[in-house]
């Protein structure tokens, strides 16, 4: 009498549990920028670790594929280093899917030079001419005497395209030396007079520049126009320094409880930490808060 | 029974080295079939002799790997220069020089530098060699095809030392004993009988080392600078085909022109490989001959 | 009695532990073929090898006693000095392997500044010397592709090359075959007009052959030393005439 009471209690076990799970057991998947994939892998294991019954998928492949993938339907939030073309805005509109922007951190460029450099300022202009190998001495833009060596990264790197297609504009010189990670750069130009590189603002911080030795150039959009240091948080946060871009993430709406508790998470304090840990910019209090309302608004939408 | 047990033995033992002869031929196949795949779209000649190797560029692709070539070639070349004489050197020194004091010392710190991981060797080279080459040599920067050279050469001593201790070892005493008759010193002997005497061991662990130096990655890739220019020398940046390899892979899609200019790369890589051990085939061959 | 070329005065030498030379007393004169007999183990071809310091090679040999080259200490001078004095050939032939000009030419080339055709008389007169010159049309060619006897003749060439005045031989004959052998010991017979030969074998007759003092080593020690013919017909030690007759060795 009892041996079938037992079975039959473990089935009902069996049976809510499984209900449970199905209920419980979320997913979302997330694609794009190839430049965001590492961070936003490394945010979404440690909201994994937090939420057992979470799972987020996070795919590479490049901005484009990301927001293609959501106007397919294939992924719930793209990365996306860059903001929508107008063809993809078309697109999403066509669909009719209406979608979330939001910016969780920014990426400012750096140049960098050895602390004995005469060269304080410089201009897109310059940036340019130097990286495509049109300045090759230093004389013709400062008080320097001397060849110029460009350090960079290797092709495979995110801010290498950025860098080149946004800011150069043209392919860069081929004596560009291939470093591996921005602090290779760093510890190159600090023992490297005739040098200039480019590096993540996130690298800059902690230490002061004058301790690594560099000097971190102040970046003019025009000859005239005013200088901007990416060392200066006002200037960041104003959007005013010209190399830098917002990271962004592209949320369909309606969204998910875990799309919009992920993205929360990114936001929140501890997200905004690993962000700066990852080499990139938190957000500012103004976008921050912007992008908070924005969320609730969501998460109204969705109820 | 036992009979049946041998039988199968036999077997088995075939098929393993067969087995490692398939595997081999079947890594050479893949690499020939996909690199063979890129010539469709880029001539053979372009490949080969093409300066400028850029598939990612902001103006169209180029696969011109000449300047691959020739900073792997550079690279090498550079190291065994002087990896060969060092490692000779410090071999014959072990081997017949040093007192056993020396030699008890030495050999454990050469088999302790073979075990140094490539990644940190490139390491020194980026914290110590470069600095010291920019210092010393008056260099903008440290990272050149000299920096690559000497990692090489340390990477490629280990290998060379103990293979030329052996052949040296190896060398019947009967030699040595005329020569000391004969009035001749230590460094006499060691000169002019025992080091002639292996001189087909000698090269033998010499294109060991070259082949160790040549197929080398990490080091190399971190040291070297990676500038898509042609080198004109030693303190120019240079990039190797291995480091081609290492740094755009990871960023290919498969089945793209690029992906199987990855697989030509490779193809040219292992076929660089392959003349060189045939090479020392032929020249240790002839050596031996010339003493027999 | 006159100087003698080589000459060892109670000589013990040790091989770690092992006393291998007990009390070793010999006067070789010059000009004249020395032969050492005696069983194997007994210390001859060890005796031949204090001569010219080879002993020097092996870090666990210990010598004491004196051994004299021309009534001078062999070890106040240089070992490469006195070898070049006191030249060697060994049991095995060992031609370098290398041609065989250069096999004749080195040990001219180590001491003495030569010409390129001085160099070249002097290998050749070598040559001749041990009947090679004929032989050999290529002086070019490999040393290693030369038969053993050509070899050893090689090797005596070397050795004769940088005219030393001792000439120690170390079983020369022991790896040849008798048409080599003969040679060989023709060729030693015309050597002692210019040398002091010591040559050690394990072949009476061949001491017989070409000595003209033999001396019988056993166990280390010296037992008898004295006119070849006198030893092998009336040798005044027992010892020597068991050897002799064949009970042992």
């Amino acid at each position: 009498m009892i041996r079938p009471y037992g079975t039959v209690i473990f089935i009902v076990f069996f049976a809510f549990s499984g209900c449970r799970q199905v209920a419980d057991f979320r997913f979302i998947k997330v694609m794009g920028s190839d430049s965001e994939v590492n961070l936003v892998l490394s945010m979404a294991e440690k909201y994994m670790q937090r939420d057992s019954l979470a799972s987020i998928g996070i795919i590479g492949g490049g901005s484009g594929m990301g927001i293609a993938s959501l106007i397919n339907q294939r992924a719930q939030l793209a990365n996306s280093s860059r903001e929508l073309t107008e063809k993809e805005t078309n697109l999403l509109k066509e669909k009719n899917i209406e979608i979330l922007r939001l910016v969780f951190a920014l990426d400012a460029i750096a140049f960098v030079v050895h602390k004995d450099h005469p060269l304080d300022t410089i201009t897109l202009s310059q940036v340019s001419a130097l990286y495509q190998g049109n300045i090759r001495d230093w004389s013709e833009i400062s008080r320097q005497q001397g060849p110029v060596r460009l350090y960079g990264r290797q092709s495979n790197s995110g801010t290498y395209l950025y860098l080149r297609d946004q800011i150069v504009k043209a392919e860069y010189d081929n004596s560009l030396l291939g470093l591996n990670g921005n602090a290779q750069i760093l510890e190159a130009i600090r023992q490297d007079v005739s040098g200039i590189g480019y590096v993540s603002v996130g690298y800059l911080e902690g230490k002061s520049a004058s301790e690594k030795q560099i000097k971190v150039l102040m970046v003019k959009n025009e000859e005239n126009g005013n200088c901007y240091s990416p060392l200066s948080q006002e200037d960041l946060k104003a959007g005013l320094y010209p190399v830098q871009r917002p990271l962004l993430q592209f949320l369909a709406l309606p969204a998910s409880d875990l799309a919009l508790d992920f993205v929360q998470f990114e936001l929140s304090a501890e997200g905004q930490d690993m962000i700066r840990k990852n080499g990139y910019l938190p957000l500012d209090t103004l976008t921050h808060q912007q992008m908070l309302k924005a969320l609730t608004k969501a998460r109204q939408h969705e109820g | 029974m036992r009979d049946r047990v041998n039988r199968l033995m036999a077997l088995i033992i075939q098929a393993c080295a067969l087995s490692s002869v398939l595997v081999l031929m079947g890594i050479f196949l893949m690499l020939l079939i996909n690199g063979a795949m890129l010539f469709k779209e880029v001539s053979v000649f372009d490949f080969l002799t093409g300066m400028t190797w850029n598939p990612g560029a902001f103006d169209g692709p180029a696969y011109g790997a000449l300047s691959l070539i020739w900073s792997t070639i550079l690279v090498t070349i550079g190291a065994m220069l002087m990896a060969i004489p060092l490692g000779i050197a410090m071999a014959a020194f072990m081997s017949e020089v040093a007192p056993r004091f020396w030699r008890n010392l030495l050999k454990p710190l050469i088999e302790l530098l073979a075990g140094i991981p490539s990644v940190v060797l490139g390491f020194i080279g980026i914290e110590l060699i470069g600095p010291l080459l920019q210092k010393y040599l008056g260099l903008s920067t440290g990272f050149n095809a000299l920096n690559g050279s000497i990692l090489l050469c340390l990477m490629a001593l280990p290998t060379i030392i103990s293979l030329s201790e052996e052949a040296i070892r190896a060398v019947p005493f009967s030699f040595k004993e005329a020569s000391y008759g004969l009035g001749a010193g230590k460094w006499e002997t060691l000169i002019k009988v025992t080091l002639p005497a292996c001189t087909s061991g000698l090269i033998a662990s010499s294109m060991l080392g070259l082949g160790r130096a040549l197929g080398e990655t990490m080091t190399v890739l971190m040291v070297t600078g990676n500038a898509l220019q042609f080198p004109h020398g030693f303190y120019d940046s240079v990039r190797t085909l291995t480091s081609t390899i290492a740094i755009e892979l990871g960023e290919v899609a498969s089945g793209t022109t690029h992906y199987f200019a990855l697989f030509a790369v490779a193809s040219l890589l292992f076929c660089l490989c392959l003349i060189i051990n045939i090479a020392a085939e032929a020249i240790a061959a002839k050596f031996r001959y010339r003493q027999t | 009695m006159s100087q003698m070329k080589l000459e060892a005065k109670g000589l013990d030498l040790f091989f770690g532990a092992k006393h291998v030379l007990k009390k070793v007393s010999i006067r070789i004169p010059d000009k004249q073929v020395t032969a050492l007999i005696g069983p194997s183990g007994c210390g001859k071809s060890t005796l031949l090898r204090c001569f010219n310091r080879m002993h020097d090679l092996n870090p666990m040999a210990k010598l004491k006693g004196d051994v004299l080259f021309e009534g001078q200490d062999i070890h106040l001078s240089k070992a490469a000095e006195l070898r070049q004095k006191v030249g060697m050939v060994f049991q095995k032939p060992n031609p370098f392997p290398q041609s065989i000009f250069d096999n004749v030419a080195y040990g001219l080339r180590l001491s003495q500044k030569l010409t390129k055709s001085e160099l070249e008389y002097k290998v050749k007169a070598a040559l001749s010397q041990a009947h090679l010159i004929d032989e050999l049309p290529d002086l070019k060619a490999s040393a290693m592709e030369l038969s053993g006897g050509q070899q050893q003749r090689l090797c005596i060439a070397r050795a004769v090359a940088v005219s030393p005045s001792v000439l120690l031989m170390d079983e020369p004959c022991s790896a040849l075959d008798p048409i080599s052998t003969r040679k060989v010991e023709e060729l030693v017979l015309q050597l002692k007009s210019d040398y002091c030969v010591v040559i050690v074998t394990h072949n009476m007759q061949q001491a017989k052959r070409v000595s003209d003092l033999t001396a019988f080593m056993y166990m280390g020690e010296l037992i008898e030393f004295s006119e070849t013919r006198q030893l092998f017909d009336k040798a005044s030690h027992e010892l020597t005439r068991n050897y002799l007759e064949g009970s042992f060795g």
